[in-house]
């Protein structure tokens, strides 16, 4: 048990390191579907921020708030990946893809990468150098430099969400752009649903 | 040695067939300078493209920058 636990260790690092440098590579691999209990680690990760972010939001003073934020945090992202993941298979279905159900989770798992290390720099900002911005100069550089620091991680996330759909569910940039017109509304929609109940102020997506 | 290397080049042009080649009509060339820069190492391209676009941001809002980048602080 574990040493099949440190094998799919060994085998995520090796992914995320080819995720990193050559993501066409990566998402060729991951698109087969084989070994998906590797995205436990990337679940993992998740669990780690939920669990920091909700001793931020709620502070460790009150147990049962920082265990139901926590819980709260946990189900709703549960619930928009698991959404995400059945809408991108039923389009890609309708378009006229070759489905795989493993590949597209395994790729959506690692496409939540840029997310988690999106969520875990933006809550340590918030702690070291709490918000509101100043108009004063390391206030504007500062913002600048968050800003692209999050437009980068959004155009990698782009980038997996492309080739999550070419590789795993075989399609090209036509019918990748037009299930992008059906999915775009829709995440809006759950993005404001999580925003409206005070869940997630950005996706969690 | 001969077979398995035979066979791991089979495997190789199996996996690089999986999809068939993009085109995109009269933007394929665009589309495949494009592509080489996202396909290795692509931290490059974006470190780039996300700072031209950031610097673009703020020739567009200005100081409204600053608020902005104070609301996506509060996001997580």
């Amino acid at each position: 048990m574990s040493i099949h636990l440190f094998k799919l260790f060994i085998l995520f690092t090796r992914n995320l390191a080819t995720l990193i440098n050559s993501p066409y590579i990566a998402f060729r691999k991951l698109s087969k579907g084989e070994e998906v209990y590797q995205s436990i680690f990337i679940f993992l990760l998740a669990f780690i921020y939920f669990s920091f972010a909700s001793a931020i939001r709620k502070g460790i003073r009150n147990p049962y708030l920082l265990t139901l934020e926590l819980n709260r945090l946990i189900f709703f992202a549960a619930l928009g990946f698991l959404f995400s993941i059945l809408l991108l298979y039923k389009l890609g279905k309708l378009f006229g893809g070759s489905a795989n159900l493993k590949g597209i989770f395994l790729s959506w798992s690692y496409s939540l990468i840029p997310t988690i290390i999106w969520f875990f720099v933006t809550s340590i900002s918030y702690l070291l150098l709490p918000p509101p911005r100043t108009l004063s100069a390391p206030g504007q550089v500062f913002s600048l430099i968050f800003i692209a620091f999050s437009l980068a991680l959004l155009f990698w996330k782009l980038v997996m969400y492309y080739l999550t759909l070419r590789f795993s569910l075989k399609l090209d940039l036509v019918k990748i752009m037009g299930i992008s017109l059906i999915v775009a509304p829709l995440f809006g929609l759950y993005g404001l649903l999580m925003y409206r109940i005070g869940v997630f102020r950005i996706p969690f997506i | 040695m001969k077979d398995l290397l035979y066979q791991k080049l089979v495997e190789r042009m199996t996996e690089v067939a999986i999809v068939a080649p993009q085109r995109v009509g009269p933007l394929t060339v665009l589309y495949k300078r494009i592509t080489p820069h996202v396909k290795k190492r692509p931290w490059k391209a974006l470190f780039i493209t996300s700072s031209f676009a950031s610097f673009f941001i703020y020739l567009l809002l200005g100081s409204l920058v600053v608020k902005l980048a104070s609301l996506l602080q509060f996001g997580f």
